[in-house]
């Protein structure tokens, strides 16, 4: 059985007990047999020294039983990782940051506690994925949706602490941006509810965000300050249609105007749907007369009907007034959907969770080495056409260099722009079960870093072996910005027992001098 | 519990050279299989299975997502069975990771490569002791789903007393290009 590091096997011995009584023995793991269940599938040290891995895991089934569990870890200083569904692929999955940590598993915790049709909100435990709060909405006949990552089998509560997104409507693809409200466990194991919740007996909870006072929402975000065990997201009430409009054009500056363009019909919230962009030749689709455009920008927008067809033949008007962008208006798509339209839907884009991400990266003829497990780099770029040419320029003059002469199968850039107001440019690298090709992999990332870092562009959120890299360099006045984040560390966890440098964030005894 | 029948089943199909670690008084029979219909061998694989009277879910398009909230999640969540299948490693990975949460775990797992000029490779990553060798499959030749069938077909406990940790089949192997590559795989639960 493995230790934690800094813990004695005496003081393990005890923590486990207590943990045994708390939640049950049945749901205390330290065989190296289910222990290995925690691991990191995408791992780009998988299998080499360095893989991150836990050392035992404990799954509670209520606040109470967290309570617990983090009370005995703060007495017996026995490091925790918190996971929610555990499937936080390509970002370090189940495994710790802190390797040998014990993982808090709150798979159990998996209850819809509510969802409200009329003001449109859920509350919801950390265990529930996107397919299970679907799947209670559908069998409540609620008018709602929800928005669904890609693949939906996660967390609704870990992919929002995580910084991820969907594929509907602002402002609801922003996960945590569309939150209202937590319960959070503290290292003391004292329980806190923010916003409205802070009030006793409180019927706004999931109405109002952010209540009174400083807002601490945003100290859980990415963080290791407390372990979430409920919380509120608005949800999107059933829009009565969608169309999506397509911009191309053929000429490589235009795309300049085009983001100008995109950029006050979202502000505006014209266009309020999860909006791509493809800077054209082999992947783009193809523009009206079938030729493949430099560069295509898809439009989709929700809402009534009457509403849905002014918007999108305004934001047709928009495009067009730009000297040889062209832009065609698909089929406008009714409510709930027939099968047939189902059949032929991304159906993340209608609140419909699934797979079908998996099955588009396997191996086909235009796919020989597919893409299973991977990583990314994915920079914050400004919102303008003039950066992303920059960027494009950028990949294109150092992948070469980057990944030391050799063709690694590095993909990108892919231009997202799934957050308001945000353009993030996806660099995604393979990892398999080659060592060797994962350490060139490895030294490729970071080199991405650093390049990027020099031009003012940084990751918006990082796999687990790269968020110390990551952290350095947001370091504006010497860092002031993890060092106010250290502090509140030690002040909220001064024994350091949660979630150990995650996102580059150490407990005092850890941090390096 | 196995029954009568069940085990005479399981010895029926058990009578295939090489296979002679299988027969066991503690094999069970594995009732359903997943197959990819896209390719050939899983759904020669198939027929065999459905003419045992296994029960056989199909994937279409590659996408698990109907197959496994329509059909499997059900079985899976209420009680637990071995699940077997032929599938590209998508599949596999996405089931592995799904019944994780009821104990599910990939007891037996090979791969199985066809290269672009026609020549098979074939791999025992998982369970080569208990249940194949990649010698056997190789040796089968074009019918090695048949010998895929027979083994698919049981499920000794001692597999599952092993309970072995997470599988490969989340990272993707490197192949030539026109290769394709098929897992075959036993889920079964600890």
């Amino acid at each position: 059985m493995a230790l934690p590091p800094h813990v004695s096997s005496s003081d393990f011995a005890s923590a486990l007990a207590a943990w045994r009584q708390a939640v049950g023995k049945d749901w205390v793991f330290t065989s190296d047999a289910d222990v290995a269940l925690y691991r990191d599938a995408y791992s780009p040290y998988w299998g080499e020294p360095e893989e991150r891995l836990a050392s035992a895991a404990v799954a509670p089934a209520s606040l109470e039983e967290v309570q617990a569990v983090v009370r005995t870890a703060n007495q017996y200083r026995v490091p925790l990782y918190p996971i929610s569904t555990g499937r936080n692929l390509a970002y370090g999955g189940s495994a710790p940051v802190y390797s040998g940590s014990v993982v808090l598993d709150l798979k159990r915790m998996n209850r819809v506690l509510e969802v409200n049709e009329r003001n449109a909100y859920a509350l919801v435990e950390p265990g529930v994925s996107y397919f299970d709060l679907y799947d209670h909405i559908t069998k409540a006949g609620l008018d709602v949706w929800i928005d669904p990552p890609d693949p939906g089998w996660g967390s609704v509560i870990g992919n929002a602490l995580d910084g991820g997104a969907g594929w509907t409507a602002n402002p609801f693809r922003d996960h945590f941006g569309a939150h209202c409200g937590m319960e959070v466990v503290l290292a003391s194991g004292e329980v806190v509810r923010t916003g409205m919740g802070a009030l006793p007996n409180s019927k706004s909870w999931q109405h109002n965000r952010w209540g009174y006072g400083p807002w601490v929402d945003g100290l859980f975000r990415q963080s290791n300050f407390g372990i979430v065990t409920k919380m509120g997201f608005y949800l999107m009430p059933r829009p009565e249609s969608y169309v999506m409009g397509t911009a191309t054009s053929m000429r490589d500056e235009d795309i300049v105007p085009m983001l100008d363009v995109l950029n006050r019909l979202e502000n505006e919230h014209v266009v309020n749907g999860s909006t791509q962009i493809f800077g054209g030749g082999p992947g783009g689709p193809p523009g009206p007369g079938g030729a493949a455009p430099l560069w295509s920008i898809q439009a989709p927008i929700y809402g009534p009907e009457a509403v849905v067809r002014a918007q999108i033949e305004h934001a047709k008007a928009k495009f067009t007034a730009i000297p040889g962008v062209k832009f065609e208006v698909g089929e406008l798509l009714r409510t709930p959907l027939t099968a047939a339209a189902l059949a032929r839907v991304r159906q993340v884009n209608f609140g419909i969770p699934n797979l079908s991400t998996f099955s588009m990266l396997g191996r086909s003829p235009v796919n020989p080495n597919p893409d299973g497990g991977h990583i990314g780099f994915s920079p914050i770029v400004p919102r303008t056409g003039e950066s992303l040419l920059e960027f494009k320029r950028f990949y294109a003059e150092n992948l070469s260099k980057v990944s030391g002469g050799e063709n690694l199968g590095v993909v990108g850039p892919v231009y997202m722009t799934c957050w308001d107001r945000t353009l993030v440019c996806l660099i995604m690298f393979p990892i398999g079960r080659d060592k060797a090709k994962n350490a060139k992999m490895r030294r490729a990332f970071e080199g991405w870093v650093h390049l990027a870092a020099e031009r003012g562009w940084a990751e918006y959120r990082a796999p687990a072996a790269f968020q110390d890299l990551i952290a350095s360099t947001y370091s504006y006045n010497n860092h002031a910005l993890l060092r106010l984040r250290e502090s509140i560390k030690d002040a909220v966890d001064p024994n350091g027992i949660l979630s150990a440098g995650r996102y580059g964030v150490w407990p005092k005894h850890l941090r390096k001098a | 519990m196995i029954n009568r029948r069940e085990l005479l089943n399981a010895a029926a199909v058990l009578a295939v050279p090489g296979l002679a670690g299988a027969q066991s008084l503690d094999a069970r029979a594995i009732s359903r299989v997943l197959i990819d219909e896209r390719h050939a061998p899983a759904r020669a694989l198939g027929l065999r299975l459905a003419a045992a009277g296994r029960a056989v879910h199909r994937l279409s398009a590659g996408d698990l997502t109907s197959v496994w909230l329509d059909e499997l999640e059900p079985l899976w969540r209420d009680h637990p069975l071995p699940l077997a299948g032929l599938t590209e490693s998508s599949a596999l990975f996405c089931l592995e990771e799904l019944t994780l949460r009821n104990g599910g775990r990939v007891v037996f797992h090979a791969e199985h490569v066809e290269f672009a000029n026609g020549e098979l490779e074939h791999a025992v990553l998982r369970g080569a002791e208990t249940y194949l060798s990649a010698r056997e499959l190789r040796r089968a030749g074009r019918e090695w789903p048949r010998v895929l069938a027979q083994v698919l077909s049981v499920y000794p406990e001692s597999l599952a007393r092993a309970r072995p940790g997470r599988s490969v089949a989340g990272l993707a192997a490197e192949l030539p290009p026109g290769a394709q590559l098929l897992s075959s795989w036993i889920l079964a639960p600890a």
